[in-house]
């Protein structure tokens, strides 16, 4: 049986199912006996003993995975399986009613929750899941069901209807082999984290989670965007041959990234490269594996050591439902500072809004046409300086920069560089010691933002294009939405064309551009960006490797030429597509591009070749 | 019994952490607490109770005191609301 999903975090996994779902448990109605009650009364203290044993031990992974502020969700669960006034109720209702603990709290609860269902806040809403949460860990105790499994006991591949980012962290301390998502699309933030985990991730695969069940042998194939549920004897073969290749051709996490690494990679006719890394606060896993490849690059003729082109400072929001205060933020950022000193850490201010949608009380018809980004920021004066303070604050090393997302007019930038100024003057005033030539650079993610970089460069240090963001915004494409994730074609040459302008513009004025979207990490795309003289590239830690091995096997005037003839004849992100391909072909480039599916282009996302 | 009228100011309303925050100032009086909102009564004092109320910005509620300290719970409580949680950007 096979599924064809998207391909969210690419590499070959093969090994038994683990199917992950919360079968959600209900209570059936019986009557008790008076004797029975003090019994039952007991096993339900007994739950609510276990659950709370429980939940302190997941806050205390979490605490160790993400940080203490964003554990203090298990704080509140935690408060919720302590919630004197509920208890009693339960204990009162189980004598007075005659009822077994198990369908109490299945009625208690669901009360509770069916209040909560009925807000039109969505941010309220979600929270019936905690209690969803809490009630399943005590039915799951009185109803002597089997533990969940909270780790993998065996290397498998986790099979879902949906994950949560929390999910994830948690599974990829255990040996989860691969993700298989049935919702979500390619920059979901699931995906996103799988890649920065370096785990192969599939996601909108509509309906393969019903079909598989645990023990069942897979073939996750995050090349070409397929799972294969009970391959035969010979598909079996033939992917083990494949992932062997995959893995000597080296995409792995930490190693070392060739013998004589640096940041700066150079094509074969001499033109550089520096390569940079996204992270985001929260995902301490990534932060490390980045630190370590940081660390492993060779720090050669003053060149400084591998920093981060894309910091995501919003990103703990996943796991924390409030804005840190500055000081917070300065502990986070000084922290990141330091870890990576003498390298450079860019750190993009909040980029809220849209998909990461965070007041609940709001509701917009387009929020990705809506309030997000730096309009939040604008709007939001103590947040956006507290924010830009604290990062100011962490600069007194003179490694940090600072980059406004989702700029689109002038105006808004203009008032941007004002509140930094502010900013400044806050600091000044109290004599804080920071960086006085704090680079300061935009988001180019918005078409307008690209079509008038001659007017914004002059007022920034840098660019950095966001090429998810300028996809979605060019091609009129929901890049989460599974349904036209094959219109999301982020080498369509209309793509590629601001790309250009915006490099242009960029290099006119002597200022780097940098591309820190998910295009940075595809194979296909690392000819046409060197051949549009892009000069830095930031990718997941994880792809850091392979992009660097890519980028010495091109020649920079090929490229160009290359960039030349889409520009010339291309009409389709396929159409890119073929011609690089043909590119690669040409110069005996696709095996040592070591991706199977530029071998066999059979995948859901690749063209036939 | 005392009573008075409050109204959530903060952007992301009565979420968890104002949830467990209330229940913990309230928990340090001995009077009785409870909110009213849209005629539907809860406890002050438990937390699932407090998050039931799914209490957005801008909604109205009616916070109930009732016993030996109520007037200085009245004042903890009615101030925290008036602080927007503690969570105002503007």
């Amino acid at each position: 049986m096979r599924f064809s999903g998207i391909a969210a975090s690419r590499g070959i996994a093969i090994g038994p199912a683990y199917r992950y779902s919360r079968t959600l448990l209900y209570a059936e109605d019986r009557d008790l006996l008076p004797a029975d009650v003090p019994y039952e009364t007991e096993r339900f203290d007994g739950a609510i003993l276990r659950a709370r044993q429980e939940i302190e031990k997941v806050r205390r992974v979490a605490e160790q995975k993400v940080g203490a502020s964003a554990s203090s969700i298990f704080e509140a669960q935690m408060m919720m399986v302590s919630d004197d006034i509920i208890l009693k109720r339960i204990r009162k209702r189980i004598k007075a009613e005659l009822k077994p603990a198990a369908v109490i709290v299945d009625t208690e609860f669901s009360h509770h929750q069916r209040l909560l269902q009925a807000s039109d806040n969505a941010l309220m809403r979600e929270r019936v899941d905690d209690i969803e949460d809490i009630k399943q860990r005590l039915l799951r105790y009185l109803l002597d069901r089997k533990k969940w499994l909270s780790k993998i006991e065996v290397p498998s591949i986790l099979v879902a209807d949906m994950l949560t980012p929390a999910d994830a962290i948690l599974f990829a301390r255990s040996s989860v082999l691969a993700f298989s998502i049935d919702g979500g699309g390619v920059t979901s933030h699931v995906a996103i984290l799988a890649r920065s985990l370096g785990i192969p991730a599939l996601v909108g695969l509509h309906d393969a989670a019903e079909s598989v069940e645990t023990g069942d042998m897979l073939i996750l194939d995050g090349e070409r965007g397929e799972l294969i549920v009970n391959p035969d004897d010979e598909t079996l073969k033939g992917y083990r041959q494949e992932q062997s290749f995959v893995i000597a051709s080296g995409v792995g996490v930490g190693e070392k990234i060739l013998e004589d690494d640096a940041p700066i990679v150079r094509t074969s006719d001499g033109q550089d490269l520096r390569i940079l890394m996204n992270l985001e606060f929260g995902n301490e896993i990534a932060i490390s594996e980045a630190e370590r490849l940081s660390q492993t690059t060779v720090v050669s003729g003053g060149e400084k050591r591998l920093g981060l082109g894309l910091v995501r400072t919003e990103h703990f929001l996943l796991l924390h439902d409030e804005f840190p205060s500055e000081e917070e933020q300065n502990v986070l950022y000084k922290d990141l500072a330091d870890r990576f000193y003498p390298a450079t850490i860019t750190l993009r201010t909040f980029d809220v809004g849209g998909d990461k949608v965070l007041s609940g009380s709001y509701r917009e018809d387009n929020p990705n046409l809506g309030w997000r980004g730096l309009r939040i920021s604008l709007d939001e004066p103590d947040l956006f300086l507290g924010q830009l303070r604290a990062a100011l604050r962490a600069s007194y090393r003179g490694n940090v920069k600072i980059m406004f997302p989702m700029v689109t007019t002038q105006d808004e930038l203009q008032r941007a560089l004002a509140f930094l100024e502010q900013a400044r003057n806050d600091l000044r005033n109290k004599g804080e010691n920071f960086d006085e030539e704090m680079p300061v650079g935009i988001m180019v993610e918005v078409p307008s933002a690209a079509l008038m970089a001659d007017t914004f460069i002059p007022m920034v240090d840098y660019f950095s294009i966001g090429s998810n963001d300028l996809t979605q915004y060019t091609l009129a494409v929901d890049r989460g939405n599974d349904l036209i994730a094959g219109l999301f074609q982020e080498l369509h040459p209309a793509v590629l064309k601001l790309i250009q302008l915006t490099a242009q513009s960029a290099r006119r004025n002597g200022k780097p551009v940098c591309i820190c979207g998910e295009l940075g990490g595809n194979p296909l795309a690392t000819p046409v960006l060197i051949g549009l003289g892009i000069e830095e590239i930031s990718v997941s830690p994880s792809s850091v490797r392979a992009l660097a091995a890519r980028t010495r096997l091109l020649n920079a005037s090929d490229c160009k030429a290359l960039v030349n003839q889409i520009f010339a004849t291309a009409t389709s992100g396929e159409d890119v597509k073929r011609m690089v391909l043909e590119f690669l072909n040409e110069r005996n480039l696709v095996e040592s591009f070591s991706d199977a599916k530029l071998r066999r282009g059979t995948g859901a996302r690749m063209p036939k070749k | 019994m005392i009573e008075q009228t409050v109204t959530i100011k903060n952007r992301a309303g009565l979420h968890t952490r104002p949830a467990a925050a209330i229940v913990k100032l309230a928990s340090k009086f001995e009077s009785e607490f409870y909110v009213v909102k849209d005629g539907f009564r809860i406890n002050g004092k438990s937390i699932i109770g407090v998050m039931t109320l799914a209490a957005a910005q801008g909604t109205t509620l009616d916070l109930e005191f009732d016993g030996p300290d109520e007037t200085e719970a009245m004042s903890t409580l009615v101030e925290y609301f008036e602080k927007g949680f503690e969570e105002m950007d503007e």
